[in-house]
């Protein structure tokens, strides 16, 4: 075995290594070509058409913008995007820095308590925030017994509330992506630059910040592109006046029919995605996305990045640091500033009081269903009045809900099924054998996340009302897997990487092929983040509502369509008892996950 | 120090003033495990003190606690002088190297050496020209606009020790700084930090598992197992005087036997038995030792002999295996008793071929010889 008779072997395997890699990745880029690429652009040509579908026009565009209506429309879109995210990010960046710089058992408690609202249902949350919002909701009550306010103040219903529940609905995938960035910060980097003589201060904002950054900016390019293409939230929590786009795309489908200028608006939603999605890429790269932290990879911020531009950012930095720094000093009498005694971290203390605040706000309106759902009078006021299981009996004793929640668990099931069935090969492929063109295969496969779930759900409607597979189960497990992908893909990619490939050769050396090596050698081995990509493609399906609102007809209702339906008539304490049973499903489908994510690691070191 | 030691060494003293580091009787301990049992350490001005030991020997908790970057749970640190116990590290006047490095990733080459001299807000001028003395001093002055990715691992590694001299901290620290290079970069970083240590007449604390880099490095050396001190002392010291079987075994090779002291031979020496061994062997006493011992031979010490010289220590031997390593040969030997030991020779092209099997005398000076406590658990 020199190297001489090796060398034409490897020279051989290459290609046939990459071909096989593509193959891995085909079906998921089919599935995703025929019912996601296709449909979304069937729907964006019908705007270049006339009202009839008959002839080449423009008018659609004319329309959109030359009607003030929808101009203020696409004002308070953006507007309301804009605020989400600002206040996101600056929300989230405490969370994400004490979880990023907490030693493990701690890292893990905050995790999950971000995690939770991560999974929990937009519905149910936008629900909690009608009871807490409402004129006799949480907060008025609060309010008035504190004496801040004589008469209920209007809460509900107005651009404040839609900010709020979006910016509650979105802030746990700001943090998840910010944590992900920080956690890459190396540690010593803040311990060399206090042994250099560096203040906390000005270690923070010369340091730490600048690093942070692509994740701050990663963190909110997510909400801001999610928020756009928003309606849950809106829908239940706006007013009349603050009506949004994605609001305005269904009202053109549902009820004026009119499918070009739906697929106008759905344009214009999917161009701003776009070039927000571009301008980020320029500025830093789309790797930072998968959490690299700045200046370890992705774009070159070398020379060419505007001198003067950096040399301000560094001043302002500078500035901010020695402000931080006075206002430590005050703090200084607090912390102990004598040397031979030891001084009380005083500042963490302010943090993290600061984030158990937040993980209140972000994880309260989540449970709040729960004694709701008790209650035994028939609105949902708080606080419940009395005990009674009534609710429950409504629910168990109808039809429609039971139905609508098997339903869900059948749907659920085969979308994480379907889902992991071509999901699991494409990260294969990905991390196995591509060496060009990884990141573009990769962007295609998360590309549901961005597109906007409206712009996907029209499309899906478009195309099954043609094939006649609205209302079928087929039609909304086809369409729940488009979304439940991504979360695969990147599942079984977080798993392979820590894989340590060398036991797939060994288990070649000692005889096995690539099926019974992948059999009892990797995938045994896998499991335990195979079973979590399943139970995240099951949630993703079990929750989402804007696919089965155009898919699902009459009897065919998934749980939160049922919900959703329900809501539209009146918000009552069933959808209470609905709500805590899909915040109990979903739990435990989570701790189930970070459960097994804990054996394994515990069991793989 | 006792005042007798103290008084007997003025003349050092004077010359060498206060100490700049002193630990006095720290430790630490996390939850249920001690990291660093009562520990007291002093280094003085321009001295290169090396902490070596395994690793969780605690050398890293005693850097850490110097540093201000781990607080210890009982005890004193003077740095020049002035509590520092739990001073913050930024008013410690330390500098640290990192075992990655820890440069900066998002400044330039420049950045990251000026940034110590701008926490301390020296005028512009003198930053320009403090960072072009020390690229010069560490022969790297083309790489100042350069990102630290861009460089390789030994000149990053130049670049963190330029960073933490520029500004002249009383005391460096290094924690493990050439533990990610390869071996021949190793050995050339060494000599240039030994050499830069010499120029600039700096104090260093310094922490490896390397012996071999101890031994290069070091002036003094502070061994160190279990969380405690195991011996303190010149490279020399340790490596001809250790005092227990650990410091015998974790620096260079040994050849270490059980034994008992048979009684006295002479004013200097003592009578030593080995089990399975009818004759005596001698070797030089040693206070605070026990009847039951260990005998300590190193593998350059011992000889391959025909005939056993007058006054020298010999065993008969059986060669089991001989092993060419380059410059040295290894021959290893059962020796009675059942114990194996190892030789080592200088290779030379004549030199002589043992037949594997063959009895042959193996013999060693008495001086060579080194007594241990025998009681392992004492040495733990």
């Amino acid at each position: 075995m020199t190297d001489i008779v090796a060398a034409p072997a490897v020279a051989l395997r290459r290609p046939r290594l990459r071909l096989a890699a593509w193959m891995l990745i085909l079906p998921a880029a089919a599935f995703l070509l025929v019912l996601m690429v296709y449909p979304v652009g069937a729907l964006l040509a019908l705007s270049g058409m006339s009202r009839d579908g008959l002839h080449l026009s423009l008018e659609n565009y004319v329309r959109l913008f030359a009607t003030p209506v929808y101009l203020r429309v696409l004002g308070i879109t953006f507007k309301c995007a804009l605020w989400t995210t600002i206040l996101s990010v600056l929300l989230s960046y405490p969370v994400a820095y004490l979880i990023a710089t907490s030693a493990d058992r701690t890292k893990a408690r905050l995790t999950f308590w971000v995690l939770l609202p991560f999974w929990t249902s937009f519905l149910v949350r936008a629900f909690a925030w009608i009871v807490l919002l409402g004129r006799n909701g949480v907060i008025n009550q609060l309010l008035q017994a504190l004496g801040i306010t004589d008469a209920p103040a209007t809460l509900l219903y107005t651009f404040s509330a839609v900010m709020v529940g979006m910016m509650h609905a979105l802030m746990p995938l700001c943090i998840v992506t910010m944590t992900s960035v920080m956690e890459n910060i190396d540690g010593n980097l803040a311990r060399a630059a206090l042994t250099l003589g560096a203040r906390p201060g000005s270690t923070f904002w010369r340091i730490y910040f600048p690093l942070s950054m692509p994740g701050v900016a990663a963190g909110g390019l997510l909400v801001f592109i999610t928020s756009l293409g928003f309606f849950i939230t809106p829908a239940l929590l706006g007013g009349p006046r603050d009506i949004m786009l994605t609001q305005v795309i269904i009202q053109q489908v549902q009820e004026l029919l009119n499918w070009p200028f739906a697929g106008a608006l759905s344009m214009l939603l999917l161009v701003s995605v776009f070039v927000i999605f571009a301008v980020y890429d320029r500025v830093f790269g789309v790797s930072t996305l998968a959490g690299a932290p700045a200046g370890t990879g992705g774009r070159e911020a070398g020379p060419r990045r505007g001198r003067l531009l950096s040399r301000a950012g560094e001043a302002v930095l500078a500035v901010l640091g020695r402000v931080t720094d006075a206002a430590g000093s005050l703090l200084a009498p607090l912390a102990g500033t004598a040397a031979n005694r030891r001084r009380r971290p005083v500042g963490r203390w302010l943090l993290a009081a600061c984030v158990v605040l937040i993980l209140v706000f972000l994880g309260l309106p989540a449970f709040l269903m729960l004694p709701m759902s008790f209650t035994s009078v028939g609105v949902l006021d708080w606080p419940p009045k009395g005990f009674s299981l009534e609710w429950y009996r409504t629910f168990w004793g109808s039809t429609t809900w039971l139905a609508a929640t098997t339903r869900s668990f059948e749907v659920g099931f085969l979308t994480a099924g379907l889902a992991m069935l071509i999901g699991t090969p494409a990260a294969f492929g990905i991390m196995r054998g591509l060496r060009r063109g990884s990141g573009i295969v990769l962007g295609f496969l998360l590309s549901p996340l961005i597109v906007p779930r409206i712009v996907i759900s029209i499309a899906l409607f478009y195309l099954y009302a043609r094939l006649e597979l609205v209302g079928t189960t087929l039609g909304l497990v086809l369409g729940h897997t488009i979304l439940a992908i991504p979360y695969v893909v990147v599942t079984v990619m977080a798993v392979l990487k820590t894989y340590d490939q060398r036991y797939d050769h060994a288990a070649w050396s000692l005889g096995a092929n690539r099926l019974k090596c992948l059999w009892h050698v990797t995938l045994p081995l896998l499991r335990a983040g195979l079973i979590a990509a399943f139970l995240f493609a099951f949630i993703t399906s079990f929750d989402e509502l804007t696919i089965a609102l155009f898919v699902t007809g009459g009897l065919s209702a998934t749980l939160p369509k049922q919900m959703w339906d329900s809501a539209v008539l009146q918000v009552n304490p069933t959808l209470a008892a609905a709500s805590t049973l899909l915040l109990v499903i979903i739990t435990c489908a989570i701790l189930l996950a970070s459960w097994l994510g804990r054996r394994d690691r515990a069991l793989h070191g | 120090m006792s005042t007798a030691v103290a008084t007997a060494a003025t003349a050092a003293t004077a010359t060498r003033g206060a100490p700049k580091l002193a630990v006095d009787r720290v430790s630490k301990r996390y939850g249920s495990v001690t990291a660093l049992h009562e520990t007291s350490l002093q280094l003085h001005q321009g001295e290169f003190l090396t902490l070596l030991g395994p690793s969780g020997s605690g050398k890293t908790t005693l850097l850490m606690m110097v540093a201000g970057l781990v607080e210890p749970d009982s005890g004193t640190i003077l740095i020049d002088g002035r509590e520092a116990t739990y001073a913050p590290p930024f008013k410690r006047d330390i500098g640290m190297v990192f075992q990655n490095y820890a440069l900066f990733p998002h400044l330039s080459i420049f950045e990251n050496i000026a940034f110590p001299l701008r926490m301390r807000r020296r005028p512009e001028a003198l930053v320009k020209s403090e960072v072009a003395r020390v690229l010069e001093l560490v022969q790297l002055p083309h790489v100042a606009d350069r990102l630290p990715r861009q460089l390789s691992g030994g000149q990053q590694q130049r670049i963190a020790l330029a960073r933490c001299i520029v500004y002249r901290p009383s005391i460096i620290l290094m924690d493990e700084p050439l533990g990610a290079l390869d071996k021949k970069l190793r050995d050339q970083l060494q000599i240039e930090i030994k050499h830069l240590h010499r120029q600039i007449g700096s104090t260093i604390l310094y922490v490896t598992h390397d012996q071999q880099e101890t031994l290069t490095m070091s002036d003094r050396v502070c061994l160190m197992n279990h969380g405690r001190v195991e011996q303190l002392g010149t490279p020399h010291d340790l490596y001809f005087r250790p005092q227990t079987v650990f410091a015998a075994d974790f620096l260079g090779d040994s050849n270490i036997l059980p034994a008992s002291v048979a009684g006295a031979d002479g004013e200097a020496m003592l009578a030593i038995r080995l089990p399975g061994f009818e004759g005596a062997l001698r070797a030089p006493r040693r206070p605070g030792i026990g009847n039951s011992v260990r005998v300590m031979i190193r593998p350059e010490s011992l000889r391959l002999a025909q005939q056993p010289e007058p006054g020298w220590n010999a065993l008969p031997a059986v060669v089991t295996e001989m092993i060419f390593a380059g410059g040295v040969t290894r021959y290893i030997m059962k020796v009675p008793g059942g114990q194996q030991m190892v030789l080592a020779d200088l290779t030379m092209e004549t030199s002589m071929s043992v037949e594997l099997g063959r009895e042959v005398t193996v013999q060693w000076r008495p001086e060579s010889t080194i007594l241990l406590p025998g009681d392992e658990g004492s040495a733990a």
